[in-house]
């Protein structure tokens, strides 16, 4: 659709897409195509940044859950630690304190240890048993169960940073975001071709194409970001500011993206008739996660715009 | 480093066949940037910000002539115009560099980006030999004249008329919201050799001399002051078989390509601008708070300018997609000045002090949802072109 196709990035996503239809399980299908090699694990810089972008371009398409997304972010913060990272490890996509307890979400499909932001702002390394279950509530059936922290736990603080691992986590968000951005776009654009309404398709009524208009242009001005990302030629991989940057775009847009084109679905939108409160409810929790775009807006205006290279940091060199 | 075009020119012809270093973008960028630190005293006063439109047309001129003479502003545009070689990617650097260095908007040279490619692809050899070279030097400045007052958005519906007479056409009519006109020395204008009936299929392009007799530019005052647009009368005025830009009839193909650049690659020449403006808010006027959105339109505007200039250095023609550059580009811009806007209050509403070259922009950034095709326009093509509705 795109005239700036990345034609290996396209070929990425095509191999991908076709070893999540095959395989019976997300698990199988990453174990399939090596993701633990392809996401470069803990190292600073990913091998393939296109298939790590594409494989999760295709679970935000597809609303696969796997703890792909909570690893690659929680390897490089482990990995800085000292310690082996291991593709069960994940990282708590969002914490926040309630009364004297932590409430983290973590993604279902994770089974290993969880690295989380504790409360003297380094990261913590928890157990599962750790978590308190009974606390546990499904915020998206798609995606994460928030966990409570229990009071009596001992943590083990991790001396590593954050930066790398969030920018990996904010990555990979923003990927799913296009995923869903570019999934639900398709569905509206098909529907406004088929329904009929006053004895016409309701796509050929100004306000429902301008709609739609709005949203292709908020949904390949992610797609532009993102392939920045890929493109991006840092060492460590990727540039904790593009990838803060990218996120930003990616959750505004794409909760953009779904109210318009949840507006041309009309009724069907809101209800289980349609998938695409599925993905609505993805797409908010893929914002909230490892940051949101209004907390990321407020972190850009205060720390990126004051220092001057930063605004041109991606460019026609990247 | 005042010798790059003495190397070009080759004395000794050996060194002719290699290949000059320069086309390669990185090379190009480290020795502009070396270049710039050696004549920063000299050209200094090309450095100014706001300043009346007779003086600002002066300024860029002389900084333009300044870039051509040492090679600068010929790379990126083939022989056939007078280049040195090298694609959109070179201009791109130049642009950059030049504004974060500080250098004001290039005002009707901007308007060379998007032209130029046409010019050499479509102009007779005769005339482009001699025409482009000066255009590429600031010697002479072109406009573009389409629009007219029954001919916005529909610009198919356009009636200045070109009647075939003695070797050439007589063009009679009123284009109008005409940039630049009263500044320039040629102008590209869209005239119909069809009948009214045949719509866009019966337009043709042509290159006018703006001193001919029956040819009269005039100003327009805008809102914000400036008198950028104008009004171009053709009354009667003659013009050569050879002025006509491709073929007769084929007009329409040529103001598609032409708004098809505006709105791609132009939008790398504006957002430029527009960081810029960026980082001088932070410090003057708008809370950083305010500026969260702006700077992520600016972000996700300049990830999508710079892959669109990739894609055409490897040989992509803009068509209906550009209509997405357009729109990220005229949304940035507003929201950027209704940002500033909102932070500057008392001092922007009034034209007070600093708040009056702020409100100058703000006033002008309420155009860009309508020049170049309005949003609504663009909307429109990409709904129909671009997802098939």
């Amino acid at each position: 659709m795109t005239e700036v196709v990345n034609r290996e990035y396209v070929d990425r996503c095509e191999s991908i897409d076709t070893a999540f239809r095959r395989e019976s399980s997300a698990e199988s299908a990453l174990a399939k195509l090596d993701w633990w090699d392809i996401v470069g694990g803990g190292e600073e810089r990913v091998g393939d940044p296109a298939s790590f972008g594409a494989i999760f371009e295709m679970q935000g398409r597809h609303l696969i859950s796997s703890n792909a997304m909570g690893a690659v972010s929680a390897a490089p913060i482990v990995a800085a630690a000292g310690r082996s990272p291991v593709p069960t490890d994940t990282m708590a996509l969002a914490g926040r304190q309630v009364g004297d307890s932590i409430q983290v979400s973590v993604l279902r499909a994770s089974h290993g240890q969880v690295v989380a932001m504790g409360p003297s702002g380094n990261p913590v390394r928890l157990t599962r048993d750790q978590l308190d279950p009974g606390h546990g509530t499904a915020i998206d059936a798609d995606l994460a169960t928030v966990f409570a922290l229990r009071r009596d736990a001992s943590v083990d603080e991790l001396d590593g940073d954050l930066d790398l691992g969030l920018a990996r986590g904010r990555v990979a968000a923003a990927f799913e975001l296009l995923g869903v951005s570019t999934k639900v776009l398709e569905d509206a654009v098909l529907h406004a071709k088929e329904r009929r309404q006053f004895g016409k398709p309701i796509g050929e009524f100004q306000a429902v194409r301008h709609m739609l208009a709005e949203s292709y242009v908020l949904s390949s001005a992610i797609r532009d970001c993102c392939m920045c990302v890929i493109e991006d030629q840092s060492p460590r991989w990727p540039d904790p500011r593009l990838a803060m940057q990218v996120k930003a775009v990616a959750g505004r847009n794409a909760r953009g993206v779904l109210q318009r084109t949840g507006q041309v679905l009309g009724a069907m939108s809101f209800t289980w008739e349609h998938p695409h409160h599925r993905y609505r409810r993805r797409a908010l929790a893929l914002d909230s996660a490892f940051g949101s775009s209004r907390e990321l807006g407020r972190e850009i205006a205060e720390t990126l715009l004051p220092d001057g290279e930063s605004i041109w940091a991606v460019g026609l060199h990247s | 480093m005042d010798g790059i075009l003495a190397t070009q020119s080759g004395e000794d012809a050996g060194a002719a066949k290699d290949v000059d270093p320069l086309l390669d973008v990185g090379t190009y960028r480290a020795a502009l940037a070396a270049w710039f630190e050696d004549e920063a005293r000299s050209i200094d006063h090309l450095r100014v910000a706001k300043a009346p439109a007779e003086e600002t047309m002066l300024r860029v001129r002389e900084l333009q002539s300044v870039l051509f003479r040492y090679g600068w502003a010929r790379y990126g545009w083939g022989p056939e115009v007078g280049g040195l070689g090298g694609g959109i990617l070179h201009r791109a650097v130049m642009y950059e560099d030049l504004a974060r260095r500080g250098f004001p908007p290039r005002a009707a040279l901007e308007h060379l980006e998007i032209l130029v490619p046409v010019l050499g692809r479509n102009l007779h050899k005769d005339v482009r030999e001699w025409l482009v070279p000066r255009l590429l030097s600031g010697e002479a400045l072109l406009c573009q004249g389409f629009s007219e007052a029954e001919a916005g958005s529909d610009l198919g519906s356009l009636r200045t008329r070109a009647v075939p007479k003695d070797g050439g056409f007589v063009l009679e009519g009123t284009k109008l919201w005409t940039s630049w006109v009263v500044w320039s020395d040629y102008c590209l204008v869209l005239a119909r050799t069809g009948s009214v009936e045949e719509r866009h299929r019966g337009l043709t392009a042509f290159v006018i001399d703006l001193d001919w007799p029956g040819v009269e530019g005039l100003a327009i005052k805008q809102a914000d002051g400036e008198d950028e647009l104008g009004e171009l009368r053709l009354d009667e005025a003659f013009v050569p078989q050879e002025r006509v830009l491709g073929k007769v009839g084929g007009g329409w193909d040529i103001a598609m390509e032409i708004l098809a650049a505006e709105r791609g690659s132009f939008a790398w020449q504006r957002h430029l601008q527009l960081l810029r403006r960026l980082e001088s808010y932070v410090e003057e006027c708008a809370p950083k708070g305010r500026l969260a959105e702006p700077a992520i339109d600016l972000f996700a505007l300049r990830c999508r300018s710079a892959r669109t200039l990739k894609a055409i250095e490897n040989g992509w023609r803009p068509g209906p997609e550009a209509a997405v550059n357009k729109v990220l580009l005229a949304t940035a811009e507003q929201n950027l000045l209704d940002a500033a806007e909102a932070g500057a209050e008392l001092g922007l509403a009034l034209g007070l002090g600093s708040g009056s070259e702020l409100r100058a922009d703000y006033l002008a950034s309420r155009s860009v949802t309508v020049y170049g095709g309005t949003r609504e326009i663009q909307k429109d093509i990409i709904a129909r072109q671009v997802l098939g509705l």
